[in-house]
């Protein structure tokens, strides 16, 4: 009786263990398929010898060197440009943000006129198509004085579809007995959006934080469009200067693309967090 | 309904506001131009800027702004530039998108406002961005073909490096020995039916441009030796999708024997693949019964748009020079568009190296160079055409004969077309 | 992720249809005030995609009945460029290819809920994981062009692992091969949405109750129990919500394709968005550009049919 219940005991145990050695397998071999590309853009990064395009390809670079991020960062100055790209995204990202918080409220909450038309063109937007649409928002922004500034890089793209309606998603899923009650007491609309809504709105903004980031920051063609001056070029611009017939140093390329990648993943780490636990939190408030 | 009507008027007022508000030029008080450059930028920030310096100094008044923009986005960049009524006034174009800017009606036409320059050029490069009548722009820097080979490969084939094939005979029989004895492919051509047609000497059309002429016994034996190339696995079979890159890509791996390729690309395979660098070695482009090799042209034009091409014009012709194009050739492994420059001993002479080595070789053959993209109108159209069939008979579908006879039939139909 | 970077994501388009209109029309006071609030609300988004996103569109859909150049003036041609697209073979072949390419999204969406499934659980090291799954989501297109070209070369390391491991005989010509290009592109597209879709699914996934899982966790029995009745009914709106967008997407793709094959080899991985592109800024003939993205979009609606009929009967209840 004693030794069968601790057999089943090991036995339960040795489940438990083979449960988590095989769950573990499985979420580092996606990893594996997921950062692959990434690991390898990385190695090259760090390689200083030997061939670029070596048949059979080493994986691991010996030595490891640090030469290729510091040659590229000289011959670029890529401080600038990361600061640009900071600029744009930060700003962009926020007023983002903010419009599409807006707007969602009272799709989300309000009966009035017009809604209906409102969300057909928003859901337009996504299927239409606008081929010309690049060369029109140029024309636009030049008649309003806004070319080779940075908000003519991310005005065009802060009121979008997607980050409306996600929000309103997010709004849908608050119980909407706490708006009521602030109501009552005589708070005004907007009052009730910025102290009631948003702190419970934390993880689908969060979400959307999320998505956005990496679109303001790894634009590339449109500030090239917009901007006239080389000097307010974001990271991934600039970083097309390492393509072309007279740039032939692939190691660099790998390099560049490294400092263009890495802080959106810290941001991603860091926000991800927050996102999950947020997420949890307001599902069981 | 009072709503929706609300939001229709401020929809309809915001168009009509931006419509209505127009964009105002510049006030300009010297003359200012805009130029254009494609990826130089930072490599030769010393070079242009001299060049911009020299000229500003020996004509005061004028101002040069240099721009340098990735080749991929600079026609979008143009199109809106001009869209938007800034457009640059010289612009660096590759010949391709030069013809189909000037298809479009939006480049000065050089020849006929400036023949003054066109005995500075080789012929055929001045003739490169031809459209109907006109040309359309001025030839800038160029690259002529060379054959590398790889050393090594030679020997592990028990073939000798030092006496590297000349002619095509030879080199599909290195490739032969090579694939045979090593497992590695000998040779991966840059398939460009249109170049191969312009090197035999074959002529495309008829004089008035309205029948295709180019189903010759020449042709013919050309496709016949790609298909046999094919059937016996003597190249690649992605040979004719990979195109360049592929080609040097394998190169670079060690896993190719020879490869026909402009001699700029000397200095990627240093940096990128030093050991297949030091074991490579340089060989003359063979040249066909056509006297003449298709070779990449970069140009300068100037959009119809400018608001001083004039002096524009006489900016670029500057670039284009014979001290500019000299100067710029010793930074980096190019060839100079202008028949003085390329006279300088500098183009004869080498110091060991496999770059001056290769740079003298295809100096050697700038006289015989040709731009070897089609200028003809539906140029795009005729090229799709042309394209399958040679597949069809790549891949042994059809005989060369049959491909290229319907190909012939195919151009017919769309050179009598009138859009 | 140019500027279409909204088009790679969105709401659901269902609401259009569910939305109720308002019932009472009795004007009140109050009620005009709460338009006015609503619109006040709605105003800076409206007045940004007024001037950067409608104004566009609908010059889009002028310019479709005109030959436009931008360097020349504008013709008016009626529905000649319409005409054209019937007849033009490689616009057939482009949307032949774009809808084949919709075998992209069952796939993906399995994989990713599989993928969510896998992540949905706290233990140590998980966020590292989840950041890792997002990698590719995050990845410039330039460089997922460079990686992936690199593994797909015929020297590369998918070639390489495959010899070496005795799968195949002799290299595959990934990108160059008219056989094997367009669903290697396609590999890429699901290489970088299962990150995305995953945070979609994840979020679903959160959304069941603790407590049911918690309980099901202890008894074998009721975990299945909880996954039918729980789990999937409310994964459901997700599953419809990430279809559509991944239908959309896969009509309207174009970043991969374009920089890995640039719709080569011979055409081959050619779809709509990309000849869209290259009859733009290739052969500066917007009006038939703008025709043709007029068909993609009547596509998309057709080839999501299936999706709004489903969410009228099921989803119905979240949208």
């Amino acid at each position: 009786m004693d030794t069968r219940s601790r057999a089943a005991r090991r036995l339960r145990r040795a489940w438990k263990v083979a449960q988590i050695v095989l769950l573990y397998t499985a979420l580092v071999s996606v990893a594996l398929v997921t950062t692959g590309p990434f690991l390898w853009l990385l190695s090259t990064s760090l390689k200083t010898v030997g061939n670029v395009y070596a048949f059979p390809p080493q994986i691991i670079p010996r030595p490891v060197s640090l030469d290729n991020m510091i040659g590229v960062w000289r011959l670029l100055e890529l401080q600038k440009y990361l600061l640009n790209t900071i600029h744009i995204t930060a700003v962009g990202l926020f007023l983002t943000l903010v419009v599409s918080a807006l707007a969602a409220y009272p799709l989300a909450r309000m009966e009035f006129p017009g809604r209906n038309l409102i969300f057909l063109a928003l859901v337009s937007t996504l299927v239409l198509p606008n081929p010309a649409g690049m060369i029109i928002n140029f024309l636009t922004l030049q008649k309003l004085r806004l070319i080779n500034t940075l908000p003519a890089v991310y005005l065009p793209s802060i009121g979008n579809a997607f980050g409306i309606f996600l929000l309103r998603q997010t709004y849908l899923s608050i119980p909407a007995e706490m708006e009521d009650a602030a109501r009552v007491d005589g708070a005004g609309e907007l009052a009730i959006w910025w102290r009631v809504v948003l702190p419970l709105a934390k993880p689908g903004i969060a979400t959307l934080a999320i998505m956005n980031f990496m679109g303001h920051w790894n634009n590339f063609l449109w500030p090239l469009i917009v901007l006239q001056d080389p000097d307010k070029y974001p990271i991934a611009t600039a970083l097309q200067y390492l393509e072309g017939m007279f740039q032939d140093n692939f190691r660099f390329v790998a390099a560049g693309t490294m400092f263009s990648m890495v802080p959106v993943l810290v941001v991603f780490f860091s926000m991800q967090r927050y996102f999950v636990s947020g997420l949890a939190g307001a599902l069981k408030g | 309904m009072r709503g929706r009507l609300k939001l229709a008027a401020v929809l309809a007022a915001m168009c009509l506001v931006f419509a209505l508000m127009a964009g105002g030029g510049e006030a300009a008080r010297e003359t200012r131009l805009e130029f254009w450059t494609i990826s130089l930028q930072p490599m030769f920030n010393d070079y242009i800027n001299g060049i911009i310096k020299d000229y500003e100094k020996a004509n005061p008044g004028v101002k040069i702004v240099w721009k340098d923009l990735p080749i991929g986005v600079i026609t979008t960049k143009l199109t809106a530039a001009i869209a938007g009524g800034i457009a640059p006034d010289v612009v660096n174009l590759n010949t391709g998108m030069a013809v189909s800017l000037a298809e479009r009606r939006s480049l000065v036409n050089i020849g006929k406002e400036f023949p003054q320059y066109k005995d500075v050029y080789f012929e055929g490069l001045w003739n490169s961005a031809r459209f109907e009548d006109g040309i359309y722009a001025f030839p800038w820097y160029v690259v002529t073909h060379v054959m590398m080979y790889n050393k090594a490969i030679f020997e592990k084939a028990g073939l000798d490096p030092a006496s590297p094939p000349i002619t095509w005979e030879e080199i599909t029989e290195c490739a032969k020995q090579i694939k045979a004895k090593t497992g590695l492919y000998g040779f991966m051509p840059h398939v460009n039916f249109v170049a191969d047609l312009i090197e035999l000497g074959v002529p495309l059309t008829s004089e008035d441009k309205t029948r295709a002429t180019f189903n010759t016994p020449d042709a013919v034996a050309k496709l016949q030796w790609y298909q046999d190339l094919m059937k016996n696995d003597i190249i690649p079979r992605e040979t004719l999708q990979a195109g360049y890159a592929g080609a040097l890509d394998r190169y670079q791996a060690g896993q190719l024997g020879m490869i026909v390729t402009g001699p700029q690309f000397i200095s990627r395979i240093k940096t990128n693949a030093p050991d297949v660098y030091k074991n490579t070695m340089i060989a003359p482009y063979p040249l066909s019964k056509g006297k003449v090799v298709g070779a990449p042209l970069m140009n300068l034009v100037v959009p119809k748009a400018s608001k001083n091409w004039s002096e524009a014009a006489k900016f670029a012709a500057h670039v284009t020079g014979d001290e500019a194009q000299l100067a710029f050739c010793k930074l980096v492994t190019i060839l100079p568009s202008t028949k003085k420059a390329a006279e300088d001993p500098f183009f004869t002479q080498t110091d060991g190296t496999i770059e001056s080595i290769a740079r003298k070789i295809a100096a050697s053959q700038l006289k015989h160079a040709v731009e070897s993209d089609l200028t003809l109108r539906h140029s795009l159209d005729l090229l799709d055409a042309l394209t399958v069939q040679v597949e069809a008979a790549f891949y042994g579908e059809k005989t060369p004969k049959e491909a290229l006879d319907q190909a012939v039939a195919e151009w017919n139909k769309i050179l009598q077309r009138k859009d | 992720m140019a500027l279409g970077a909204a088009s790679a994501t969105s709401g659901s388009a269902s609401r259009v249809t569910l939305a109720r209109p308002p019932r009472k029309r009795r004007l009140s006071h109050t009620q005009v005030r709460r338009w006015v609030t609503a619109y006040a609300f709605l105003l800076p988004a409206l007045v940004l995609m007024a001037v950067f996103t409608f104004y566009p569109i609908i010059m889009g859909m002028v310019i479709m009945f005109y030959d436009y150049t931008v360097f020349e003036p504008m013709e008016f041609v009626g529905f000649a460029n319409f005409s054209r697209a019937f007849a033009d073979q490689d616009f057939h072949k482009s949307v032949l290819h774009s809808v084949e390419y919709i075998v992209v999204v069952p796939v993906l969406q399995i994989l990713s809920i599989l993928v969510a499934v896998l992540v949905n659980r706290s233990l140590p090291g998980i966020t590292f994981f989840r950041t890792a799954y997002y990698i590719p989501v995050v990845t410039s297109t330039v460089a997922v062009a460079i990686s992936w070209k690199w593994l797909y070369n015929s020297n590369g390391i998918l070639n390489y692992a495959l010899t070496s491991l005795g799968l195949i005989e002799r290299p595959l010509y990934w990108l160059t091969s008219k056989e094997l290009a367009l669903p290697s592109v396609m590999m890429v597209t699901m290489w970088k949405g299962i990150g995305w879709y995953m945070v979609i699914y994840l979020a679903g996934l959160q959304s069941v109750p603790k407590e049911l899982e918690e309980a099901a966790a202890i008894d074998g029995a009721s975990r299945w129990r909880v996954i039918r009745h729980v789990t999937i009914p409310l994964l459901k709106p997700y599953v419809l919500f990430a279809t559509f967008m991944s239908v959309m997407g896969a009509l309207q793709v174009f970043d991969e394709v374009f920089v890995m094959t640039g719709g080569g080899p011979l055409k081959s991985t050619l779809t709509m968005a990309v000849y869209q592109y290259y009859k733009a800024f290739g052969a500066f003939d917007f009006g038939y550009a703008a025709a043709i993205g007029m068909l993609m979009a009547l596509m998309i609606l057709v080839f999501n049919i299936p999706v709004f009929r489903m969410l009228a009967k099921g989803g119905l209840k979240y949208y």
